[in-house]
């Protein structure tokens, strides 16, 4: 038992720290390239929000770049779990390993990449004149929440996959609207009162509404609300589990 | 003697591939006959034992079902239900080479990799590099890219890396049927000191040669079922009967 744990775990922080140099090989500016598409991102909206719609609120840069790096690693983590299943068909089909690490190494190979992201935050947060807070500390419980709920999705989405290949696509559409029914580039208070609600049951709104309140000290933040957001967080993930679990064995053989 | 592997009543069913449905517009095109199942019965009710330190051959045509068998005890594939295994130690399975081998990394790269996921530590790792190195003689390429290595340059560092693993049952799939004979030597070889060690193999292969020279016994697989189980010499005639 503990020699599979141990196995496991070595594997997880080979696999995890392999995919990630995949993500950036063949190039040194590997990692800066990896940025260019947020910042690009980032760059366009801010011009448009503050030169052509004349937005003004304070910290608005700031505002913007935390939402579009929070959605990135939304966008790339659930991605690149659900992808690394059949990704790794050769791997499955020859010899048995704990699957569930070629998810969770796939999706932590993302987290390490928004960590990164963060630290450009952090500088960018400096220039801006944010100073330090103890109410950041409750940053961090909401990231491990955020990495349950995308490692959960990704769990689930890795053996959709298998059956239903056209969710590669799919989930691209899913997440270019998601963009936009969440709130990356507008904040909370802007939402209609009446459909607030409904949009706070997507944890993606929490993870963002709250990171910016807590980081940039910008919108609001709930109790409830940030409970709700940690639970859902930890249910997903749970959710994913089980349904990797439950359809693991089968998938395999579909490969 | 104790035994490294019992197995009673395996069975192992497959639903065949037209039931699968790939993309959304075939499922929903087929949604309508949802509940009719075709399956292939792959392996039926198979029962025999391997003793410890015993080199045991499996033997059949293409699509006898020894590859699903050895797979499923791998641990890749789950049998049917009723089915029971008993397996006495650790299993390392060498379905195939190099399993997990990147071109995009270095041969040193691929050796942590590979070595990691066929069970390795990394002090393990660390210990034997240097010999794994020479072995596949390749001491002035490690920080290539295995892409732009040869093919036999690939397996030659698979190979080395696959010697390293230590479990007391090896489950070996036809890896002898790369290379050139020097190399099929070098996997005899590697036989051999496994022999001398008392580990449990498991072999598939068509190469009735080699399970002449390194079976203890031999076990024909013939339409999914046990055809005959024993002496190498008289079930490779039975297997060439057949044929």
């Amino acid at each position: 038992m503990a020699a599979d744990f141990n196995y496991s775990w070595r594997l997880f922080k080979t696999l995890t720290w392999t995919n990630f140099k995949m993500r950036y090989y063949g190039s040194i500016l590997g990692y800066i390239w990896s940025l260019l598409k947020p910042l690009a991102l980032f760059g366009v909206l801010y011009i448009v929000f503050t030169v052509v719609m004349k937005q003004k609120a304070a910290h608005y840069g700031l505002f913007l770049l935390l939402g579009i790096i929070l959605w990135e690693f939304f966008v790339q983590g659930s991605t690149a779990g659900m992808n690394s299943f059949i990704g790794n068909y050769q791997m499955i089909r020859k010899l048995y390993l704990p699957r569930i690490i070629l998810v969770a190494a796939a999706v932590s190979s993302a987290f390490i990449g928004l960590f990164f992201n963060l630290l450009v935050f952090l500088v960018f947060a400096l220039l801006d004149g944010i100073s330090w807070s103890p109410r950041m500390l409750w940053f961090f419980p909401l990231l491990i929440a955020f990495y349950f709920l995308v490692l959960g999705i990704g769990l689930i989405l890795s053996m959709v996959v298998v059956k239903v290949r056209d969710m590669l696509s799919l989930w691209e559409v899913v997440t270019q609207l998601g963009f936009w029914f969440t709130p990356v580039m507008y904040p909370m208070s802007n939402v209609p009162e009446k459909f607030r609600f409904y949009e706070f049951l997507n944890p993606m709104s929490g993870i963002l509404e709250y990171s910016r309140y807590l980081l940039i000290g910008l919108g609001s933040l709930t109790k409830p609300g940030y409970c709700y957001v940690m639970v859902a967080g930890v249910m997903v993930l749970f959710a994913g589990i089980a349904v990797f679990k439950w359809k693991e064995a089968e998938m395999v053989e579909d490969l | 003697m104790k035994p490294a592997i019992t197995v009673r009543n395996l069975s192992k069913t497959f639903r065949l591939p037209d039931e699968r449905r790939g993309t959304l517009r075939e499922r929903l095109m087929k949604f309508h006959h949802r509940n009719e199942r075709s399956e292939r019965r792959t392996l039926d009710d198979l029962n025999f034992e391997i003793q410890q330190g015993e080199f045991f051959g499996i033997i059949g045509r293409n699509g006898s079902g020894k590859s699903t068998l050895l797979k499923i005890l791998a641990g890749i594939y789950l049998p049917d239900k009723g089915s029971e295994i008993t397996i006495h130690g650790r299993i390392a399975p060498m379905l195939e080479l190099g399993v997990g081998f990147n071109p995009e990394l270095t041969g040193r790269e691929n050796v942590f990799l590979n070595a990691t996921i066929l069970g390795l530590t990394r002090s393990q790792i660390l210990a034997s590099y240097e010999e794994i190195v020479q072995f596949a003689e390749l001491e002035d390429f490690m920080e290539l890219q295995v892409k732009h290595y040869s093919s036999g340059m690939s397996v030659r560092l698979a190979f080395a890396v696959a010697m390293q693993v230590d479990a007391p049952i090896m489950l070996l799939d036809e890896v002898l049927a790369v290379g050139d004979f020097v190399f099929q030597e070098k996997c005899f070889s590697l036989f051999e000191r496994y022999k001398k060690e008392g580990k449990t193999i498991i072999l598939v292969t068509h190469s009735a040669a080699s399970m002449k020279r390194f079976s203890d016994r031999v076990m024909l697989i013939q339409n999914s079922r046990v055809e005959a189980i024993g002496n190498p010499e008289e079930v490779l005639k039975k297997y060439h009967q057949h044929v």
